[in-house]
């Protein structure tokens, strides 16, 4: 059987990847080992969050899957961060795991030109141009690889001094890199994540608990649904505390953690800490929050957030009958951690494929990375170029100055990892652009790119023309002595106390209003009826234009230095950059000065050498 | 010899590092460069090998001939002054000794004589010293109180260097609030990642209050510091100034306006060397040469750091501007004598009126020097600049709790920090928020 594309692994990269494989008619086919659900939620049974709901809606504009299935088994909304400006919003959604996998794989089935192939792979080899897929039933050939195969390279899972091989519980693992493909370079350091026993919800009492519902002011991800209809029952999260003695068992247990007494040598986001490392690390802090978030409409299970573990099972049932609300709670499925291969992402170029073998492209958390939306991104990108290099077209990746994307993939091929990678918005330079409300208008260009008309082209061409319409609109509505009948901002006594006419920008701007409040009622009296994300994002980008002048400013300074295109063999010869430095810059072998900087580990006087030139 | 063509130069170079001017006793010649101990051996009697930070008695040769008998001590790169390998020889300190030595030395070893500043430049070239050491060595070498050599001494010893680095890692601190504020909310609680980010702020506030009031005094008054004499003319200011020198320097004469342009002298007082000023009488004219006068001592009180007003009080006159002190003067012939600030109402035939004066300027130099102002320009800008920043962020923060330009304003003042020292990076940051807050679900 010869296929264009073949995706290994279909979790939330593979899912992307395979999706934009059908979208440019590529015959695809998805390698799934069998028993494991599609795009399942084996952590976190949530997606978006601060920073990733920029991706979620990143990848939605882009035409891919994420969005449109976490808005169909959605259960519980939630804007974070809605206090603390527009740039900085994330949307968070609780999925129905169950739903989202079945949806997944149901989505996924249906589209054109795809296979869904149940079977574990063992080999994969490339011979004349084509590469050669052995499962355990049959070889298949294709032209394009992308492995998507998350925690299950090598994967160990640990649960007190039990270990068992396998990607996740109840299931079994993938071969090592180098039995799967000779010449791959993994990182030295395996990784390690965790994850928090399951309890019956039954037999937890709520009442001792605060509440936390659904928020019904909370949009959609996927830009095509209406804003605020739901698709499935909603259900409320519930929020908890540790205390001193759920504290004071995990510590006495220390030597029973296989994290602390030397069993599980990964290294584990210092971001997602288990509740051991809690407890060790901060030993005079006992109170930390535990978010009990249901799984599912029909599951019996809930997901405490927080107290990820992976001690012994009596240790688990002794802490967490500490905790409010759980003193009756019955565990369904223990916590465990799970120690897995990385591949070394410098190696790869900013499509993800691996720059010594051509047509092989990683993506997801076998690159280092943690977090479904993240995976899916990667996933994105890897299936989309795989695509566009089979037609013969220029590669399109985000770049980091206008996406959360960009800014992963960059991050991810000029730096080797020492712990998994999730996205912050501190990690973007340029985050009052980067926000959830405009990435139709982000993302439109790229998607422009691919050369697709289809359905989302034209719902996204709609909503771009709508925007400048607006924005027109915006610049040269002006209001003199007077607002509007019954406005509720104060502006009518305002626009008197002032000695010039303002535009409707400059009002919109004004510090102590909503943008978004003040444009619909504009919009309104003025019998405008328009699209709601342009509503928003109108608003929104008016009250931040100045600011994002003067970041740029700041930025463009900056990104002069950054694109500065560097000398390599003349750094690599210096003799004012130290040898260790030079060790690093030789192992990623940055284009620009940007990527260089972003190379952990570089001495503060090497970078001040380089950036001045004085190599 | 200008140092800037050597910028890039990796030439071994030579100098005498005690001054080519004097005969002395002892004359140090230094040499730096990637020059082996072997290749100096040669212009050696000495057999054996030289190890490091062992000091030698040798002989330098010339054909078998001996020029003269030193102490050589070899430093070996990266452990000395400059980071190169360097050989200094104590030398007998005779100059032309000396010069036939670099000579000598020179042509044998194949070595140039150093741009001026060039060893210094090299130690920061080889990352041995900061740029603020390298002004303070300037300043130490330079000093001409015992302030400004304290103060070249910190300087040099980093002591400065160590205060930026607090600032620095305040900020760090203040910035990962921010952070932290924005990434991980929910983690820490709304009210409590409010707080850590509100005390973040008053300890970088506070701290570069502090630093901004070291730098609120102009260096160049504590540095080269003046005492001026100003009046009218013949309000006694030329005899005021004699005495203070104790001797007859400015001419006295019982006509108006004798002194038209301003005289100056050195006056140590404990340790520290002032320029005693006396000032051309401050009136109106119309002789354009004492005019000329009269404008040059308002420059000189501008930049004065002790200033005496003397008035004769036989004229009715009033006190215009700021002085330190004022002195009545001629009471003899008037009993007038009016109470005013900072007035020690004397007449100049008081016997210890030159004690008086020295122990009042003594005071108030002690006192501006005890918090260690800042004596580099280039300090006093970047503190002044963050200073003022940080109290419009104070603004910002009251006004809007959009976190995005709350950071984004943080970005600005970052440029300035990372001006006083290097640069703060995404990582060190998040490093920081990772090693000391609690953070993840």
């Amino acid at each position: 059987m010869e296929y264009d594309l073949i995706v290994i692994g279909g979790g939330h990269a593979g899912i992307e990847a395979v999706n934009m494989g059908s979208s440019f008619g590529l015959k695809t086919a998805l390698l799934t080992m069998p028993g494991v659900g599609i795009a399942s939620a084996p952590c976190n049974p949530c997606v978006g969050g601060v920073g990733k709901g920029q991706v979620v809606r990143e990848i939605d504009a882009l035409g891919g899957l994420m969005g449109k299935l976490a808005d169909m088994s959605g259960i519980q909304y939630r804007i974070l961060n809605e206090s603390k400006g527009f740039a900085v919003q994330s949307t968070r959604v609780q999925i129905d795991k169950q739903l989202y996998s079945n949806n997944a794989e149901k989505l996924v089935s249906s589209l054109p030109h795809v296979s869904v192939i149940k079977e574990k792979v063992n080999k994969i080899w490339k011979e004349s141009e084509l590469f050669h897929v052995e499962t355990s039933a049959r070889t298949y050939r294709t032209k394009k690889v992308i492995l998507t195969v998350g925690t299950f390279l090598n994967g160990k899972l640990h649960c007190g001094d039990k270990t068992t091989l396998g990607g996740r519980e109840g299931t079994e693992s993938s071969l090592k890199m180098q039995e799967l493909f000779e010449g791959i370079r993994v990182l030295p350091q395996r990784f390690k994540t965790g994850t928090p026993a399951r309890l019956d919800r039954a037999t937890i009492n709520y009442e001792k608990m605060e509440k936390q519902p659904s928020d019904g002011r909370t949009r959609n991800f996927h830009y095509q649904n209406s804003p605020f209809t739901r698709h499935v029952e909603q259900l409320n999260c519930y929020l908890t505390y540790t205390n001193e003695q759920t504290m004071g068992i995990i510590r006495d247990n220390k030597e029973k953690s296989p994290m602390f007494n030397g069993q599980i040598q990964g290294m584990g986001a210092r971001y997602c800490p288990s509740i051991e490392d809690k407890a060790y690390r901060y030993p005079d802090k006992n109170i930390h929050h535990v978010f009990v978030e249901p799984e599912g409409i029909d599951l019996e299970t809930v997901y405490p957030s927080g107290i990820s573990s992976s001690l012994p099972k009596e240790a688990q049932e002794e802490f967490i009958a500490t905790i409010p609300g759980l003193e009756k709670a019955k565990i369904i499925q223990y916590g465990y951690a799970v120690e897995y291969d990385v591949v070394d992402t410098t190696q790869l170029d900013n499509t993800l494929m691996l720059k010594s073998c051509p047509g092989l492209y990683f993506a997801g958390q076998i690159n280092g990375t943690s977090g479904y939306e993240e995976a899916g991104g990667q996933g994105l990108v890897a299936g989309l170029n795989a695509a566009l290099s089979l037609s013969g077209k220029e590669p399109v990746v985000p770049r980091r100055t206008n996406s959360y994307i960009g800014v992963m993939i960059e991050d991810l091929i000029t730096n080797t990892r020492d712990e998994p990678y999730r996205l912050f918005t501190a990690r973007a330079e340029n985050r009052l652009y980067i926000r959830e409300d405009n990435s139709f208008i982000r993302m439109h260009p790229y998607r422009t790119n691919f050369g697709l008309n289809q359905p989302i082209d034209r719902h996204l061409e709609n909503m771009i023309s709508q925007f400048k319409l607006i924005n027109k609109l915006i610049e040269k509505t002006e209001f003199n002595n007077y607002f509007y009948e019954g406005e509720r901002f104060g502006l009518n006594e305002f626009l008197v106390s002032q000695e010039r006419k303002l535009t409707l920008g400059e009002i919109l701007k004004l510090a102590w209003l909503d943008p978004v409040d003040v444009l619909s009622f504009v919009l309104e009296k003025e019998k405008i009826s328009v699209n709601w994300d342009v509503l928003n994002t109108c608003a929104i980008s008016a009250k931040y234009e100045g600011y994002i002048e003067r970041a740029n400013q700041q930025y463009m300074k900056m990104a002069k230095l950054d694109t500065k295109k560097l000398d390599l063999p003349l750094i690599l010869a210096s003799d004012n950059v130290s040898f260790e430095c030079k060790r690093r810059i030789e192992k990623i072998s940055p284009e620009t000065f940007g990527q260089l900087k972003r190379i952990n580990g570089l001495r503060a006087a090497s970078l001040a050498v380089i950036a001045s030139g004085a190599y | 010899m200008d140092l800037s063509q050597y910028y890039d130069s990796s030439d071994a170079i030579i100098a005498c590092s005690t001054g080519e001017l004097e005969n002395t006793a002892i004359s140090v010649v230094r040499i730096s460069g990637s020059i082996g101990p072997e290749s100096v051996q040669t212009v050696l009697s000495k057999s054996g090998s030289i190890e490091p930070k062992v000091a030698y008695v040798v002989e330098i040769i010339k054909e078998n001939e001996v020029l003269d008998e030193a102490v050589l001590t070899y430093f070996k790169a990266p452990n000395s002054y400059t980071g190169e390998n360097v050989y200094e020889f104590a030398v007998h300190g005779n100059q032309i000794n000396v010069k036939r030595l670099i000579s000598h030395l020179s042509d044998a070893l194949n070595l140039r004589k150093s741009a001026p500043g060039e060893f210094t430049y090299r130690a920061l070239r080889n990352k041995k010293i900061s740029l603020s050491q390298v002004e303070g060595l300037d300043q130490l070498l330079n000093a001409k109180s015992v302030f400004a050599l304290d103060s070249g001494m910190g300087l040099l010893k980093g002591e400065l260097q160590k205060e930026f680095l607090k600032l620095k890692n305040l900020f760090t601190d203040l910035k990962s609030a921010v952070e932290l504020n924005t990434d991980f909310s929910e983690d820490v609680g709304e009210e409590a990642g409010k707080k850590i980010f509100n005390d973040k702020f008053n300890e970088f506030l506070s701290h570069i209050t502090l630093l901004n009031r070291r730098g609120s005094i102009e260096p160049e008054m504590l540095l080269k510091p003046s005492i001026g004499l100003f009046g009218r003319p013949n309000a006694g200011k030329s005899t005021l100034f004699n005495k203070l020198l104790t001797r007859e320097r400015s001419i006295v004469s019982e006509q108006a306006g004798t002194t038209r342009d301003y005289i100056s002298e050195t006056l140590m007082i404990n340790n520290n060397q002032f320029e005693l000023i006396d000032t051309a009488g401050l009136r109106s004219s119309n002789d354009s040469i004492e005019m000329e006068g009269v404008k040059r001592a308002e420059e000189i009180r501008k930049n004065c750091f002790y200033k005496i007003l003397l008035i004769n009080s036989e004229e009715d006159e009033k006190v215009d501007g700021e002085y330190d002190l004022v002195i009545y003067t001629h009471t003899d012939k008037n009993n007038r004598v009016p109470e005013g600030d900072g007035s020690i109402g004397a007449n100049l035939l008081v016997d210890n009126i030159s004690e008086q004066i020295m122990g009042r300027v003594s005071k108030k130099f002690d006192e501006l020097t005890k918090n260690k102002p800042f004596t580099v320009p280039r300090h006093r800008e970047a503190i002044k600049n963050i200073y003022e920043m940080s109290c419009n962020f104070e603004d910002l923060c009251s006004q809007t709790s959009d976190i995005a330009v709350i950071s984004s304003e943080l970005g600005s003042i970052e440029v300035y920090v990372n001006e006083l020292l290097g640069q703060v990076s995404t990582d060190d940051v998040l490093k920081n928020i990772f090693n000391n807050f609690c953070i993840g679900k």
